[in-house]
């Protein structure tokens, strides 16, 4: 997996390392140990829920959801992959649910949501650049979010179909998309 | 195949930091709620509060018929005891896990002393005591389906051995009453 965020080095395995521990006094109810946790990952879930929704209030829901999925389901976190690789799944899968749960509530309000999105200019512009964080957050809902698996975390075309639940080919033509709109943009 | 400006791109967007801190605090809200699941157990079945709801009921049940029969057999007026009720019979409570052999011999033998007191009992006090031991029974077959589902669940394990106790409680209040009124006359 060409997961970016999670490349494995001396300090990394370190931390996965103490991770495993702290998982371990987790499961047995130490609730200290899952603060821990949760004190180290946070800004990695945060940041991967505010890309891929655009939205700071609801990315601070999905992340107090992401960990109480991620208790609720310790028992299950076999160890073999980091538990931070283990916790950006969970993210991701949050993150859609909520996108799909969102759909079937409201889809015209999303569409007209989307849309005004689109039409918003970015600024304000700093001379010749503009932040790329924003540009980014002005994409349109799912050419963002592949966009951001795949060109800021590093996920496969494939990986990213798989986890958006759309086609490969479905997957390359909103990335073009979006780096398209973003070339425009910057 | 990429542009120069797009592999700029596409590298400018995996040197983004992987890390931004939320602009608050959200353990707290975390913490209350895991606290809370944590009185379920971690990994439940899904619908873990129904059971949750449902071992609530069964233990009040159990501890509502322990008292309930207590009460009746304490405040039933002696003459009303005396009543006899012909063809009075309960049938035992069946258990999945059995606490031993001796342990049965003993309960089979109160449950035989019971059920020879019981017909000694008014109607109404009878009919209040065989419906306890009646909600006491349905109390102990939901904690059987609950632990057919749950095979570890210490908690359910516990009511288990609570509900035996009650079973048993039901019987000796019975006996003990009768004991006390046949005293009573004798003397």
């Amino acid at each position: 997996m060409g997961l970016r965020a999670l490349d494995m080095t001396s300090t990394s395995a370190v931390a996965e390392k103490d991770d495993f521990e702290l998982v371990d006094a987790a499961r047995k109810g130490d609730v200290s140990a899952f603060e821990a946790l949760y004190r180290s990952h946070t800004g990695h879930v945060y940041a991967l829920c505010l890309r891929m929704t655009s939205d700071p209030s609801l990315a601070e829901d999905l992340t107090q959801e992401v960990f109480i999925r991620a208790w609720e389901k310790l028992d299950g976190f076999e160890k073999r992959s980091a538990f931070g690789t283990w916790l950006h799944r969970i993210a991701v899968n949050a993150v859609l649910g909520r996108g799909r749960k969102a759909t079937r509530e409201a889809g015209h309000l999303r569409v007209v949501r989307q849309e005004a999105e689109q039409a918003i200019p970015l600024s304000p512009r700093h001379g010749d650049s503009i932040d790329l964080e924003q540009a980014i957050r002005s994409l349109p809902d799912r050419a963002r979010q592949v966009f951001v698996l795949n060109a800021v975390y590093g996920h496969s075309h494939a990986e990213t179909a798989t986890m958006l639940g759309v086609a490969i080919g479905t997957c390359k033509a909103q990335l073009h998309r979006a780096r398209r709109l973003l070339a425009e943009r910057l | 195949m990429q542009s120069t400006t797009d592999t700029e791109l596409m590298e400018a967007a995996g040197q983004l930091p992987r890390e931004i801190p939320p602009g608050n605090d959200l353990w707290p809200g975390i913490r209350d709620v895991i606290i809370g699941t944590r009185m379920t157990g971690r990994d439940e079945h899904p619908n873990a509060k129904a059971v949750a709801w449902r071992m609530a009921a069964a233990v009040a049940l159990v501890a509502f018929s322990s008292l309930t029969t207590l009460w009746v057999t304490r405040v039933t007026t002696p003459e009303a005891l005396r009543a006899e009720i012909p063809g009075a019979r309960i049938d035992p409570i069946n258990y999945n896990h059995p606490l031993g052999t001796q342990y049965d011999q003993q309960r089979r033998l109160l449950e035989l002393t019971y059920r020879e007191n019981l017909a000694k009992l008014s109607p109404e006090t009878r009919i209040a005591v065989e419906k306890n031991l009646m909600e006491l029974r349905d109390s102990v077959d939901e904690i059987n389906k609950l632990l057919a589902e749950h095979p570890d669940n210490t908690l359910l394990k516990h009511m288990q051995l609570a509900a035996y106790q009650s079973e048993l409680e039901i019987y000796e209040n019975v006996n003990r009453m009768t004991r006390i009124d046949l005293l009573r006359n004798e003397i």
